[in-house]
């Protein structure tokens, strides 16, 4: 029973992060639109390994490319390389202080823009690198406030 | 420093599951390209594509509810008396837009009196509908609109999108709610354009930038192509209909090093700033490799 809502608090978050990259914001956001999606799931990939997987975020990655119309297939792949590294490190991650943690969460993320990057490069049209710069930035300032947020959230309802 | 799964029993079934990480990496990546290998060439052209763009629907309509909900706040907390201010600007706008219409009006007669002097093809009656922008991608590689209708109100692939200033782009794929269009700034996009003062047929091409097109293909010798010059769509190729103003000519500069000048123009749709779209969905604005030929 608590196994069944803890994934059901998991998909939501993983669906509000969906959902809050593709809301329309005013206009000149575009450039630097936090990176959702990656920070949920990286941290559901630290916090609870057992219930957030590769899988999982690959799933959650495919959700994602069909609601922004992306390559199919191309931010699922991204993000299971993400939450590859996510998972295989997390006991050493999660017992980090915040600010090398966010060094970690930055270097993946550029790992996780490269390949989106790359993928746009082989399926069609991209823009300047320097343009999938800002995200990286962004998202590794938030990172703090979402993994403050998404703790207390995991120890309200003890998802392990 | 190295932990192996043999040298700490007590938590050898989380090291287990680690031990397949790798694996299941493999299996999603590799999942992740056949996908992308699956779903490449035209959008919505292959079943999964199309399976795709139907799930992105799905996802789209809380957004779409939650965009007309958020735009429904504002007048519910809007005062009185500025409602009613406004109705009356609006009303004097009508008004006068009426007057000018119904003087434009006998000009439209007497254009179709000549044409059917000259013996020319009369103009098409275009067939529109208004709706409402869902989301708007100006990146630098894509520059796309998502608007708030689809199959449902009869928008197909290829119906032209223009507003109120001039012409915007194109439908390229529609859900049963959504539809994608393709902006005339999309670095892939050319639309076949005419001075208006002079005639003179050519291309745009998109930059990128919302607020540039270029125009390739003008020769360097005098065209008599000028800065300020009002460039309409001239409904060659059929994918758009003649006749709606596109852009405005910036700047005309001679290269004799080069086989073409440099020339800019800025469009006069306002692609970034539209809450509400025209949707031409006459049969003009069909591509014609849409209707097959039986």
């Amino acid at each position: 029973m608590t196994g069944l809502r803890s994934y059901a608090i998991i998909a939501a978050t993983l669906l509000a992060a969906i959902l809050l990259s593709v809301l329309p914001l005013p206009h000149a956001d575009l450039l630097a639109r936090p990176l959702w999606l990656p920070l949920v799931a990286g941290y559901w990939c630290l916090a609870a390994p057992r219930r957030m997987g590769i899988f999982t975020a690959w799933g959650a990655g495919l959700l994602f490319d069909a609601a922004v119309a992306s390559p199919f297939g191309e931010h699922a792949l991204a993000l299971s390389v993400f939450a590859y590294m996510m998972s295989r490190y997390h006991l050493r991650i999660r017992n980090l202080p915040i600010g090398l943690q966010m060094l970690f969460v930055a270097a993946n993320l550029l790992l996780y823009e490269f390949l989106i990057f790359w993928i746009n490069g082989l399926t069609s049209k991209t823009g300047p690198i320097l343009f999938y710069g800002l995200p990286i930035l962004v998202s590794t300032a938030l990172w703090p406030a979402v993994f403050f947020l998404l703790r207390r959230l995991r120890r309200r309802y003890r998802i392990h | 420093m190295r932990f192996g799964p043999s040298r700490n029993p007590s938590q050898s079934s989380l090291f287990h599951r680690q031990s397949f990480l790798a694996l299941r990496l493999a299996c999603a990546v590799t999942g992740s390209v056949a996908l992308l290998v699956l779903s490449r060439g035209e959008p919505a052209g292959t079943p999964l594509s199309a399976f795709a763009s139907r799930l992105g629907s799905v996802i789209e309509r809380p957004i779409a509810f939650s965009v007309s909900t958020i735009a429904s706040i504002g007048p519910t907390f809007t005062r009185h008396e500025i409602l009613e201010r406004r109705i009356g600007i609006l009303e004097h706008r009508l008004l006068r837009l009426r007057a000018r219409l119904a003087r434009d009006h006998s000009l439209v007669f007497e254009n179709e009196r000549l044409k059917a002097l000259l013996g020319r093809a009369r103009t098409l009656k275009q067939a529109y509908r208004i709706v409402h922008v869902l989301r708007v991608d100006l990146d630098p590689y894509r520059q796309e609109l998502l608007l708030g209708a689809g199959q449902t109100a009869a928008l197909r692939p290829g119906d032209a999108v223009v507003d109120a200033r001039g012409l915007v782009g194109q439908i390229v794929t529609t859900t049963a709610h959504t539809a994608r269009v393709l902006l005339i700034t999309d670095p892939g996009q050319m639309v076949p354009v005419e001075v208006a003062e002079t005639g003179l047929l050519t291309f745009s091409v998109g930059t990128g930038s919302p607020s540039r097109l270029r125009l390739p293909f003008i020769a360097n010798q005098p065209t008599g192509i000028r800065p300020g010059q009002l460039l309409i769509s001239s409904g060659l190729g059929g994918h758009y209909p003649h006749g709606f103003p596109v852009a405005v000519v910036t700047r005309v500069e001679s290269r004799p090093d080069r086989s073409f000048a440099y020339v800019t123009a800025r469009p006069l749709a306002a692609l970034s700033e539209d809450r509400e779209l025209l949707v031409l969905t006459g049969s003009a604005g069909r591509p014609p490799s849409r209707t097959p030929a039986r």
